[in-house]
C-alpha cells in the first residue's frame, strides 16, 4: 500500500448518478475486492473516500462511483490530466484460491455494488477460461457496464426495479422488470450446484443472499460478501469501521475485509 | 540541533508523539512509517478486560473534523502485555500505556499489573465516565480527578501523564489538581463532545448517539487550553488537537507544549508523523533555533 498522486486518464459519465473515473496506474498490483482511499480537494472533508477497484491493468485503474453529492461530486468533475491523491490498494480482496476449472460461480451485485465484481469476473476468467460464471445484476432504474460483464460471464441476468424507456438489448442478456434478483438467485442455488457466490451491494441484499443460502438444504455453496462501513484510517488501526457481529466479536471492515465469509457475518 | 525533550523524567528523542486510539499498537502504521522516528507512541486505550466496543456507525465526518465513538475496543491488559509490548519494544519509540477504567479500582488494578512491565509511562485517561458518579467523567471534577491520580500515584514510581478532557468549566483547575496529586505531566486535549443528526432519517448518525470531535476544527480550542495550562502548572504539557502539519505543531509548542501528539491526521496522511518532524527541523533551521527548548512556551516570554 502506498499514497500516490495519480493522473486522471478519463472520466466517463454513465448516467446522472454513475461515473467511471479512470486513473493511471504505476504498475501497482492489486486484487479484485480491494479498494482505494481517495482524498478530496475540499479541505473541510478530511476523510478519504473508500472506493472499490472496478477494473485495472498495469497502466490504469477504474473506479465506478455513485455520485451521492456529499464530497464525491468533486470526483465527478475531474477531467483528463487532473490529479488525484490515492491511498491503496487496501483491504483483503476476494479469495479465489479454491476455484477449480469446473467450478460454478454466481456473481450477485446490487447497484453500485457491482463495481468490484467486474474485476473479480476478469480475474476468474483469466485463470480458468471455461469456468461457469453466472452474473446477476440488480439495478433500480438505469443499468450500466452490462456489456463489460457479458464479456467475462457465461450468462448475465439483469433485474430492474423500474422499467426503463430505452431498452438496450444485448445478445444473451435477460432483462426482468419489477423484481429483485433474489427469487432467481434462490432457484439457482437449489437447482444448479453452485460452488461459490460472490456478492456486493446494499446490506439488505447481502443479508438476504446469506439467509437464502442458509435456508437451502443439501448444498455445499460458499458465499463471500463485500461489506462497506464508514471508515477513517483504512488500515485497521483506528477501529472506526468495526462491525460488532456478536457480544464478543467485531470485524474490521477495512483490514479483515471488506470481503468476508457471509455466514460468519449475518 | 537538539530535539530531545525531557517531560519530567520521560525523555523523548523528539517532540513528535502519536495520540491514543489513532495508531493502534503501532503494527499497522509500522508498514508505512519508521516507528523509530516517533518520539513516543500512546497506544490504543487499554482496559482490564477486552472490550468489543460500540455498535456502528462509530464515526461521522463533520466540517474539518470527525466525530468518533469507538467505545474503547481493545484486547485487554493481558493481551497488551503478552503481545503488544514485545512488538513495540523492538523500536526506539517510548511506550505510553493509555489506561482506562469505570471506577478507581479498575485504574488501580491496571497500574499494579503494568507497573512490572517494560513501558515508559502511563497516560491516565480521565475522560472515562465514572460509574460511581452516574457516568460523569472523572476529569470534570478536580477533586475526583485528584483522588484518582493520588490513588494510582501510590502504586507506581513510573512516569504518569494525565490526559485532560476539554469538556469542563475550567481546565486549569483540573490541571492544578492533578499536578498536586502527583502527575508528572499532562496531555491535552482529549476529544470535544459532539453529535451529528441525519435530517433524512431524523436520527443521530453515531450508533452511540454522541461522540468526540477531533481534527482541525478543534485546534483553536486546544491551543487556548494549552496556553492557559502552561500558565497554571509547572509540569510539562503534551499538546494535541487537530495537528496536520509542522506549523500546527510549532503553534502548540510556542503555546506551551513540550511535546505534541498527532492523531486524526494519520488517517488521511499515514506519513504525517515523518513530515511533521522534518518540518519542525526545517523551521528551526530557518529561524536559527539550536534547541527545541527555546520554542517551548515562547509566546509567554515575548
Amino acid at each position: 500500500m502506498n499514497v500516490k498522486i495519480l493522473k486522471v486518464i478519463k472520466n466517463i459519465k454513465h448516467n446522472d448518478e454513475i461515473f467511471e473515473l479512470i486513473v493511471e496506474n504505476h504498475n501497482q498490483s492489486m486484487k479484485a475486492g480491494q479498494f482505494y482511499g481517495l482524498k478530496l480537494n475540499d479541505k473541510s472533508k478530511i476523510l478519504r473516500r473508500p472506493i472499490s477497484i472496478n477494473k485495472y491493468d498495469e497502466k490504469q485503474i477504474s473506479f465506478l462511483i455513485r455520485n451521492t453529492k456529499e464530497g464525491i461530486s468533486e470526483l465527478a468533475d475531474l477531467k483528463e490530466n487532473d490529479e488525484i491523491n490515492a491511498m491503496g490498494p487496501l483491504g483483503n480482496g476476494f479469495d479465489t484460491s479454491e476455484l477449480k476449472s469446473n467450478s460454478t460461480v454466481i456473481l450477485y451485485g446490487g447497484g453500485i455494488g457491482i463495481a468490484p465484481l467486474l474485476q473479480l469476473a476478469k480475474e476468474i476468467k483469466s485463470k480458468f477460461e471455461a469456468i461457469n460464471i453466472i452474473t446477476l445484476l440488480g439495478y433500480r432504474e438505469n443499468p450500466y457496464q452490462i456489456k463489460e460483464f457479458k464479456e467475462v460471464s457465461s450468462s448475465v441476468d439483469v433485474f430492474l426495479e423500474l422499467e426503463i424507456k430505452e431498452k438496450i438489448e444485448i445478445a444473451n442478456v435477460s432483462y426482468t422488470y419489477g423484481e429483485y434478483p433474489s427469487n432467481y438467485y434462490g432457484k439457482l442455488l437449489k437447482e444448479k450446484n453452485i460452488d461459490y457466490v460472490y456478492s456486493c451491494g446494499p446490506d439488505a441484499l447481502l443479508e438476504n443472499a446469506v439467509e437464502i443460502l442458509k435456508n437451502t438444504s443439501d448444498i455445499n455453496t460458499k458465499i463471500y460478501v463485500s461489506l462497506e462501513e464508514r471508515m477513517a484510517c483504512g488500515i485497521g488501526a483506528c477501529l472506526c469501521c468495526t462491525k460488532v457481529i456478536n457480544e464478543n466479536q467485531g470485524i474490521c471492515v477495512c483490514k479483515d475485509g471488506p470481503v468476508f465469509n457471509g455466514v460468519e457475518v449475518y | 540541533m537538539n530535539l530531545k525533550v525531557n517531560l519530567n523524567g520521560l525523555v523523548l528523542d523528539n517532540p513528535v508523539t502519536v495520540a491514543s486510539g489513532t495508531f493502534g499498537f503501532g503494527r499497522e502504521y509500522s508498514e508505512y512509517v519508521d516507528l523509530n522516528d516517533i518520539g513516543a507512541i500512546s497506544v490504543k486505550g487499554i482496559t482490564l478486560k477486552a472490550r468489543v466496543g460500540n455498535k456502528e456507525p462509530r464515526i461521522a465526518e463533520t466540517n474539518m473534523g470527525i466525530l468518533n465513538s469507538v467505545g474503547l475496543q481493545n484486547p485487554g491488559v493481558e493481551a497488551f502485555i503478552e503481545r503488544e509490548i514485545p512488538f513495540l519494544r523492538g523500536y526506539k519509540s517510548k511506550i505510553i500505556a493509555n489506561v482506562n477504567g469505570s471506577n478507581i479500582g479498575d485504574y488501580e488494578k491496571m497500574i499494579i499489573k503494568l507497573d512490572e512491565e517494560d513501558i515508559d509511562s502511563f497516560e491516565v485517561n480521565i475522560s472515562c465516565p465514572n460509574v460511581k458518579q452516574g457516568g460523569m467523567a472523572f476529569g470534570t471534577d478536580p477533586r475526583v480527578a485528584a483522588q484518582l491520580v493520588k490513588s494510582v500515584r501510590k502504586l507506581t514510581k513510573k512516569h504518569i501523564i494525565v490526559k485532560l478532557s476539554p469538556n469542563v468549566k475550567d481546565i486549569t483547575e483540573i490541571a492544578k489538581a492533578v499536578e498536586e496529586a502527583g502527575a508528572d505531566a499532562i496531555s491535552l486535549i482529549n476529544t470535544v463532545a459532539g453529535m451529528k443528526i441525519d435530517i433524512n432519517t431524523r436520527k443521530p448518525i453515531l450508533g452511540n448517539i454522541s461522540g468526540g470531535l477531533s481534527g482541525p476544527a478543534v485546534k483553536p480550542i486546544a491551543i487556548k487550553m494549552v496556553y492557559d495550562c502552561y500558565k497554571a502548572v509547572s509540569i510539562p504539557i503534551i499538546g494535541m488537537g487537530g495537528i496536520e502539519n509542522y506549523k500546527d505543531a510549532i503553534e502548540f509548542i510556542i503555546a506551551g507544549a513540550s511535546a505534541i501528539s498527532i492523531g486524526t491526521a494519520n488517517f488521511t496522511n499515514p506519513y504525517v508523523t515523518k513530515e511533521v518532524l522534518e518540518g519542525i527541523k526545517g523551521y528551526m533551521n530557518q529561524n536559527n533555533i539550536k534547541d527545541i527548548k527555546e520554542l517551548i512556551g515562547l509566546t509567554h516570554r515575548i
